[in-house]
């Protein structure tokens, strides 16, 4: 490497890393003052660069000027959203998961209203600023030096707004401690509309001042996963944590594009942070948040069957027979793909359920039901084993990436560790779409299907069915007698209040990496499978937006029920789109702002929501057939009643 | 005599604030240790250090004759320091039956694949266990709230439940922070009792308390402590009328004390 070009790369990675510090900025500043984990924000860059790109292409309006129009409109936008959604949700019960998902939810919606306004095809701006300095063989761009400068005056004054303004120490009260700031009399819901409005202010005015320089298209909004990773480097709530480590991205991103691929640097950029972040949790400035998930576990107002109560075999069995009889009734294909995905969006959704309840918000899910299906897929087709023998080794495979990925997660599990996770579940499809071993963004192609086994044969869409199925019910049962045994307890513990499990002797890296590596090898092994079924797959088929599903399926249903509720979820999650095809292509949209409704207006789900009027039909039901339950022993009271 | 606990000059500062100062403590197997002082004296920042939820600044903490410094809280809890939070933290969400059971936490004998697939000894521990956690919660006068909710309890009974959970992990050292705060008097008569029938059971007490009536009626010798260090310690009658605990009081109203 000569220096100049060594030099080059740092000039391009600062520019690059600053659409980075930009868009980590904005969010880190919502998220430390309002607790608001506003990972909408990826949209609100790529609308501000599509929103400059219309009025200087399309509107003819000159380029700083419809700068500032888009910054101004997708701060408005923000708040917008805010009120309209955010405030309702940010607190209250599963406060963090719900705006986890509204704001996941919010991705899927803007980025569907961007491609109906502006289109699909990716969209240019010309340089305002032309020419360039080449000082001893590195090429100055005069666009990137403005951008450059333009962004440290910006920075600049955000800080000044920060540090001297009332509004902005308001701020800064807030995100140091809600409690005092109250007692200061400093009007909180004025703060956090004005922190939304300057945090997708400055994201917008990012998109609109880079847009000249990197293009506009709809894949812009991803971006907001890598920057979970400058938020974890840099430190939750420290500005200049997510300057360094925003540029720092952008120059790691730099030097790989230009000896390998983007993807490759982002891959070592998430393994240095995973490294980092094991020995250093508070980031490189920040101290450790205090923990907004504690206590996630919890579900008050929901019922959790107290463990050694009493058990009801009906309705589980009588699902059970439904999921056996079904192919034999229905014999038209789709709607039997349609069945193999509901059967995997429970399961799976009840991964997630059993994962919160150690006090993890898991969103990996999707990725190792990925990592199954590749895994399985590779050994087939490379390795040429059949699947009865790739199937262990999948497996296994799958198992010791969650042990080690849970290793990292566990070690500091709550904010941080979900952040990681997230990015986790981004970056393994884009593993996928890198690696020639992979396939790259074509994939695996002519997987064999599955070899008969004794009398068991493969071939009929129903065949597949009951393979997952089987494979579905094995984890349900895995997961559930986890949960009957004393280590359930000792999760709900630990999700319910970290700090009293810990005082009671339960060790909680233990017993998370232990929950994580379950949940985690159960949608591998429904992968494995899955890619039989295809016989092609594709990284998109295990993207983020695929895993924010399984979370979806889980909360819809009911996260106080980690059987019915996921279930319940899944077929909604399935259904719901079926029955909105008459809506062509705004489907995705109705659905988008249906899961958004459900979110805001049934904290505990279509079964919680309904839970009295459940509980009474069943009773009126089952009345005839119940068993007599076994129910805790209450002793008479001698000391306590007075 | 023999000292089960220790703490060696003891430090913890938050940036600048130095919240305990070279503190020597001593608790004596089987005793009641009072331990007073006003707000913000250090008083749970102590028991915060002891029981490895803050990490030391400096000093050592000795545990029936380990040093336990800086250990992971779970590890301390396995060693038998067992702590009622001020807060009265209780496991919301699930049945005061089974928060006291989750605090059985580490006296399962049955392995994990014998408890997965419910075996015949996994299943009577499990009974035995049950019977127990509904002796902790019949001693301390709640175990016809077995099948309710933390979260909808009054706050004595909370408090109450913190004390059965602790004692569920059966701690050779009982930390209580304020178990009798915000009770009324016939309530927190309820608590001595408790709190001497724990002693009974063979477990050393250390308990912080602004309450005078209950400091004078459980402990056996008071140590009182004011800016993070300690002022005097001695029997209850010579430390509540020490002149320099009347003053670290003040302010806040001497005749609490007196
Ligand atoms: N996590 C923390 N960070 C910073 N300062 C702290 C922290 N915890 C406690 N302090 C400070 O340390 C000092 C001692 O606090 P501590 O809670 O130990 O007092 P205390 O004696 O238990 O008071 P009280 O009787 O009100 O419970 C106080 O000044 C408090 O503000
Ligand atoms: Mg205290």
């Amino acid at each position: 490497m000569t220096p100049s070009v060594f030099f080059q790369l740092i000039f391009n990675g600062i520019a690059i890393g600053l659409v980075y510090v930009f868009m980590a900025s904005g969010f880190n500043l919502i998220l430390s003052v309002t607790g608001i984990f506003f990972i909408t924000f990826g949209m609100f860059y790529a609308l501000g660069a599509y929103s400059t790109w219309w009025l200087t292409v399309q509107a003819g309006l000159p380029y700083f000027g419809s700068v500032a129009i888009s910054t101004v409109a997708t701060a408005a936008g923000g708040v917008f959203l805010y009120l309209v959604v955010m405030r309702k949700i940010r607190t209250g019960e599963q406060a963090m998961l719900r705006v986890l998902i509204a704001s996941i939810m919010l991705v899927t919606l803007l980025t569907q209203v961007v491609l109906h306004l502006f289109g699909t095809s990716p969209r240019g701006i010309t340089p305002i600023f032309k020419g360039h300095w080449k000082i001893a063989g590195v090429v100055i761009g005069l666009d990137r030096v403005a951008v450059i400068l333009i962004s440290v005056a910006i920075l600049l004054i955000l800080h000044f707004f920060l540090s001297r303004t009332r509004i902005g120490r308001g701020m800064r009260t807030v995100a140091f401690n809600p409690d005092v700031a109250a007692l200061l009399g400093v009007n909180s819901e004025k703060v956090f509309i004005t922190t939304i409005a300057v945090g997708l202010g400055l994201v917008g005015f990012a998109g609109g001042l880079m847009a000249p320089i990197l293009g506009i298209d709809i894949t812009m909004g991803s971006a907001g996963f890598m920057v979970l990773l400058v938020i974890i480097l840099g430190g939750v709530g420290s500005m200049i944590g997510s300057i360094m480590s925003g540029i720092l991205l952008g120059i790691v991103l730099a030097f790989s594009q230009f000896y390998v691929s983007a993807g490759v640097g982002q891959i070592i950029f998430f393994a240095v942070v995973g490294i980092f972040f094991f020995f250093r949790p508070g980031g490189l400035f920040g101290s450790p948040p205090p923990d907004p998930i504690d206590g996630v576990g919890s579900l008050t107002g929901s019922r959790i069957k107290s463990l050694p109560g009493r058990k009801t075999v009906i309705v589980p069995l009588a699902i059970l027979v439904l999921a056996i009889i079904l192919p034999q009734v229905v014999h038209n294909s789709y709607y039997m793909h349609l069945m193999i995905l509901v059967v995997i969006f429970a399961v799976t959704g009840m991964t997630f359920t059993f994962g919160m309840r150690s006090g993890m918000i898991n969103v990996a899910a999707a990725a190792f039901w990925g990592i199954g299906a590749y895994a399985t897929g590779l050994l087939m087709v490379k390795g040429g084993l059949t699947f009865w023998q790739a199937l262990p080794l999948a497996v296994i495979i799958s198992f010791v990436l969650a042990l080690i990925l849970g290793g990292v997660i566990c070690r500091f599990a709550g904010m941080s560790g979900m952040m990681f996770g997230i990015v986790f579940s981004s970056i393994v499809p884009v593993a996928f779409g890198t690696f020639e071993l992979f396939g790259k963004q074509s994939g695996l192609t002519g997987i064999p299907g599955i070899e008969n086994l004794g009398f068991l044969h493969f071939g009929s869409k129903a065949s597949y069915y009951y393979l997952v199925l089987a494979f579905a019910i094995i984890g349900m049962i895995i997961m559930l007698a986890f949960t009957k045994a004393w280590t359930g307890r000792s999760w709900l513990g630990l999700g319910s209040s970290q700090k009293l499990a810990e005082s009671v002797g339960i060790d909680p890296f233990g017993y998370r990496v232990i929950n994580f590596a379950i949940m985690s090898v159960i949608p591998a092994l429904l992968g494995t499978a899955y890619a039989c079924y295809l016989g092609a797959i594709q990284p998109v088929t295990f993207g983020p937006f695929i895993g924010i599903n399984f979370q979806i399926v889980a909360f819809v249903g009911g996260l106080g029920y980690l059987v019915a509720g996921p279930i319940v979820g899944a077929l909604f999650m399935t259904f719901l789109p079926e029955l909105l095809r008459v809506a062509g292509s705004y489907e995705p949209i109705i659905t988008a702002c249906i899961i958004i409704l459900v979110i805001m207006f049934m904290p505990s789900g279509i079964i919680g929501s309904q839970d009295a009027r459940l509980m009474a039909a069943w009773r009126w039901v089952s009345k005839p057939l119940r068993r007599a339950g076994t129910p805790v022993p209450v002793p008479v009271d001698r000391e306590g009643a007075k | 005599m023999t000292l089960i606990l220790e703490t060696k000059a003891l430090t913890k500062r938050f940036g600048g604030l130095v919240a305990v100062n070279s503190l020597d403590l001593q608790v004596e197997q089987g005793e009641i240790l009072g331990l007073i002082g006003p707000n913000g004296a250090g008083k749970s920042t102590v028991f915060g250090l002891i029981s490895g939820f803050l990490p030391v600044t400096s000093g050592t903490v000795v545990f029936d004759g380990h040093d336990i410094t800086n250990h992971h809280p779970y590890k301390i809890a396995r060693a038998g320091i067992a702590r009622a939070f001020q807060q009265s933290l209780t496991f919301r969400g699930m049945t005061v039956l089974d928060n006291v059971l989750v605090g059985f936490h580490k006296s399962h004998d049955a392995s994990l694949t014998a408890s997965v697939f419910r075996t015949k000894g996994a299943r009577s521990e499990e009974k035995e266990l049950v019977a127990k956690a509904i002796e902790i919660l019949e001693f301390l006068g709640i175990a016809h709230l077995a099948n309710d909710r933390p979260e909808n309890l009054p706050h004595g009974h909370q408090k109450a439940l913190g004390v059965a959970i602790a004692l569920a992990s059966e701690p050779k050292v009982l930390l209580l922070d304020e178990p009798a705060t915000g009770m009324n008097p016939s309530e927190s008569d309820m608590m001595i009792s408790h709190i001497h029938q724990v002693r009974k059971r063979g477990v050393t007490v250390v308990v912080v308390e602004h309450d005078m009536r209950v400091v004078r009626s459980v402990c056996d010798r008071l140590v009182c402590m004011n800016f993070g260090e300690k002022l005097c310690e001695g029997d209850p009658d010579y430390v509540t009328s020490h002149p320099e605990v009347c003053e670290a009081y003040l302010g806040k109203g001497a005749a609490d004390v007196a």
